[in-house]
């Protein structure tokens, strides 16, 4: 479900950049990517959830 | 390079990622092979990548763009190199089927790094941020963003019927979502 809502914030994102003033569309996208890394880094903390 | 030369190197880098996105459904859909959480990640990479041209196209080539572009893909070349890590020993068959040699993430691992190095050589090219003027979209620029954003879009759909409403399996083998 987790990546589910990540491609919905980043659908979100990218529609922000086209249609949103400069400064809102590169901040939600730093937050994003910021949410995306802590993400990748919880799981490669966790292996036993992380798939191959 | 000026700023229209620049503005069409961007239109092709989103159309390269929309190729991306589309290779990555066709093996999902005619080989069956569905993407794993690892795999998930990198193509989520692979859509914040398309962040800077969009921006590019929409506000005029800037450093900072082209920055966000290079972030998300060191990030995302982090994923991949983990994935290539994962299946290193000897004797390990790996995930998914090998596409001329390759596996899917090490290909996914040399397209970020080229996207590095892209995003890299477009901000040699200091005359593109002279012009302060906002470029005016062209019909294919504006085609490239709105095909970028359905295949994200359409990433969606795809991940909420292979991990339905649960925590996504490891190593999916059917759409969880219609399962009863």
């Amino acid at each position: 479900m987790i990546f589910t809502l990540l491609f919905f914030l980043w659908t979100g994102v990218l529609i922000a950049a086209w249609m949103m003033p400069r400064s809102i569309a590169i901040g939600a996208t730093i937050v994003a990517l910021g949410l995306t890394l802590a993400l990748f880094i919880h799981h490669i903390s966790d292996p036993l959830t992380l798939s191959f | 390079m000026k700023q229209s030369p620049a503005v069409l190197m961007n239109v092709l880098a989103l159309y390269a990622i929309a190729g991306v996105l589309f290779a990555a459904f066709a093996m999902q859909f005619w080989l069956s092979e569905l993407p794993c959480p690892l795999c998930l990640l990198q193509r989520v990479f692979f859509c914040a990548i398309a962040a800077g041209p969009i921006l590019n196209l929409r506000y005029g080539p800037r450093a900072s763009h082209y920055a966000l572009s290079i972030l998300a893909a060191l990030i995302g070349a982090s994923v991949s190199a983990r994935q290539i890590l994962l299946h290193i020993l000897p004797g390990d068959p790996g995930f998914g089927s090998a596409v001329f040699g390759y596996h899917y993430y090490t290909w996914a691992f040399l397209l970020f790094v080229a996207a590095i190095g892209l995003a890299a050589l477009m901000l040699l090219f200091d005359r593109q941020f002279e012009d302060d003027e906002v470029p005016s979209p062209s019909l294919g620029g504006t085609i490239a963003v709105w095909l970028v954003i359905a295949l994200v879009a359409a990433n969606v759909l795809s991940t909420l019927a292979i991990c339905g409403f649960a925590e996504c399996p490891d190593n999916p083998v059917r759409y969880q979502l219609f399962q009863k």
